[in-house]
């Protein structure tokens, strides 16, 4: 029997609609999951072709991702892998399993610290931009830097990937991907690009991959 | 008091040292030296200047940025 929940506090269900929600307290399988979608308590543990398996240890809970793409609202139909791994790891059994009180303590903390991460990073990234450029980001949720050649950047605050506009005339040329590991917090990679691409320009360009704006 | 952020997933780690203090400066260079053996680049900055690349440890840049290693994504 595949077994289904229609969101975070949905009911067990046959016939899954797709959410964006997701908690740590309820057990999905998903045979499609947009790939930009965050999960901040994950604990890898296996995976198999383009499905992955994720546990969480404090609620002995098990999610299953497929990173093919299926837009909003659609209507999820288990395909052929989401099938066969249902057999493999019945949810029940999964579910009767109690939640660890220390794994739970442990992830809060860990949320906590992450928290007190990104309010530093931001901080530091204020302090180290122009007041033309803090009005830019509460604003817009972007700053533009210059170059030593005069080029202008814009970047995005909404990510660390792909998040440096190279502009021309106000237009969008491309966009460049160059960022710092993806363990630290956001407003640092912002820095670091700010910082780069102010004073090392031709060494970002060189390091960053080139998309279409 | 110059000061040093390093990047990290602490959101920065802050190094201080007193220019004039000759034990505080050996401190905040060796450390220097280790970070950007490791891959991380400095740059000079701060209120909101533009960041000026350090190649060499300068023990009075007021305040410095250690950024770890950048990649293409």
């Amino acid at each position: 029997m595949p077994y289904w929940t229609t969101g975070a506090a949905g009911p067990w269900s046959t016939s899954p609609t797709w959410t964006s929600s997701t908690t740590a307290t309820h057990l999905y399988y998903f045979d499609f999951i947009q790939p930009s979608i965050t999960l901040p308590w994950y604990y890898a543990s296996m995976s198999s072709g383009s499905t992955t398996c994720f546990t969480v240890p404090s609620t002995g809970q098990m999610i299953i991702t497929d990173t093919q793409y299926v837009p909003h609202g659609q209507p999820l139909i288990p395909g052929p892998r989401m099938r066969r791994l249902m057999q493999e790891q019945p949810a029940p059994a999964v579910l009767r399993r109690p939640p660890d009180p220390e794994a739970v303590e442990r992830e809060r903390l860990d949320r906590v610290q992450r928290e007190a991460a990104r309010e530093r990073a931001r901080t530091l990234l204020l302090r180290h931009l122009t007041e033309e450029q803090r009005a830019m980001l509460a604003g817009h949720g972007w700053f533009v830097v210059e170059g030593r050649s005069g080029t202008r950047y814009r970047i995005r605050a909404s990510s660390a990937a792909g998040n440096v506009d190279v502009l021309h005339n106000e237009h969008v040329l491309h966009r460049l991907c160059a960022h710092c590991d993806l363990s630290i917090p956001l407003h640092d990679h912002l820095l670091a690009q700010k910082l780069m691409l102010e004073s090392d320009e031709s060494e970002f360009l060189r390091i960053a991959n080139r998309h279409a704006a | 008091m110059s000061e040093m952020q390093v990047l990290d997933r602490t959101g920065h780690t802050k190094v201080e040292w007193d220019p004039e203090n000759d034990a505080e400066v050996a401190s905040a260079r060796a450390m220097f030296t280790d970070m950007t053996g490791r891959g991380y680049r400095a740059f000079a900055a701060g209120n909101g200047k533009p960041g000026r690349r350090l190649d060499t440890f300068d023990p009075d840049v007021a305040e410095m940025v250690l950024v770890p290693h950048i990649q293409g994504g």
